[in-house]
């Protein structure tokens, strides 16, 4: 999500330390985890934003409509080709698209943890996914060329 | 509608986690700063904590598998762990000048009994009873940790 190995090293300890400290407040134990990973996830997006980013490029193009279908086939390549490629996208783009495939989150939900709306992280993930399948097939045509 | 890229990611995710996390560095700096912000007392607390969190967890874990106190060997191990956990307790709870560590065994009891009356589902593998048994280790060693730090503390006072 922060593009950097050792910022999210920093962040991920920071969090430990921050969930450590709110322990206390932590009412309902069976919530564990979703409270810990929400500490780590507000922690990436205030780092994300105090690096300036401008959530309300997320709300351009908020009327991008996907495509019907997704038949692209993502197995032929690498887990590590795929991370690189999403590692070019833009800081809001990419936070939206790993929320939503690494983190679980739906579209509403990630769109009250950015402050946009749930049309703006829909449009925005099918951006990142048309991005990503461009870079792959660009990636494929040179290798087989 | 189709997402071919969100399904390749959840059926393989493992081979998504490409960076792995350097477990010794990061806890060194975590506990710096843990004991750096809670003073003296606070570790003892955590400990506290990790050992009640271990204790749900386990009891967790156990309810969800009633069919596992059907099965003989796994309740001999059961009973053993149990007697063992308590007596330990019985121990760490003896020594304890801190009366928030009690408190927080307190309000994990309840927070257990809350839970024990939540869950319904039966799960049932070797997995499960692995992960059970683990958890029962961890937690006689975290309150073999916080006993022997106990004793520690009491023989720096004689001298």
């Amino acid at each position: 999500m922060m593009g950097d190995e050792e910022e999210a090293k920093d962040l991920l300890q920071e969090s430990f330390i921050d969930a450590f400290q709110k322990l206390p407040t932590l009412r309902e134990v069976n919530t564990f985890s979703s409270w810990i990973k929400r500490i780590v996830v507000n922690n990436c997006i205030n780092a994300i934003r105090k690096k300036k980013l401008d959530t309300s490029q997320l709300e351009e193009g908020d009327d991008f409509i996907e495509e019907e279908g997704d038949d692209f086939e993502y197995a032929q390549f690498q887990a590590s080709q795929i991370m690189q490629t999403i590692d070019l996208l833009p800081e809001g783009c990419k936070a939206v698209l790993n929320l939503y495939l690494f983190e679980g989150y739906d579209h509403k939900e990630i769109g009250e943890i950015l402050g946009v709306t749930e049309s703006a992280s829909k449009a925005q993930y099918c951006k990142a996914k048309a991005r990503i399948r461009k870079i792959l097939e660009e990636e494929r045509s040179q290798n087989v060329g | 509608m189709l997402d071919n890229l969100k399904d390749h990611i959840n059926e393989q995710r493992d081979e998504f986690e490409i960076y792995p996390f350097d477990a010794d560095l990061g806890w060194e700096e975590i506990k710096k700063n843990v004991t750096k912000d809670h003073g003296k007392q606070d570790p003892w607390k955590i400990a506290g904590m990790a050992a009640c969190f271990a204790f749900i967890i386990t009891g967790a874990i156990f309810f969800m598998n009633p069919a596992a106190s059907k099965n003989n060997e796994i309740a001999e191990l059961e009973r053993y762990y149990n007697g063992e956990i308590n007596q330990k307790i019985s121990l760490v709870k003896n020594q304890l000048k801190d009366d928030r560590i009690l408190e927080d065994l307190n309000t994990m009891d309840q927070a257990f009994a809350e839970l024990k009356a939540d869950l319904k589902d039966n799960v049932d593998n070797q997995e499960v009873i692995s992960a059970m048994m683990e958890n029962y280790q961890l937690k006689l060693q975290i309150l073999e940790e916080i006993i022997k730090e106990l004793e520690k503390e009491k023989s720096e006072e004689v001298l």
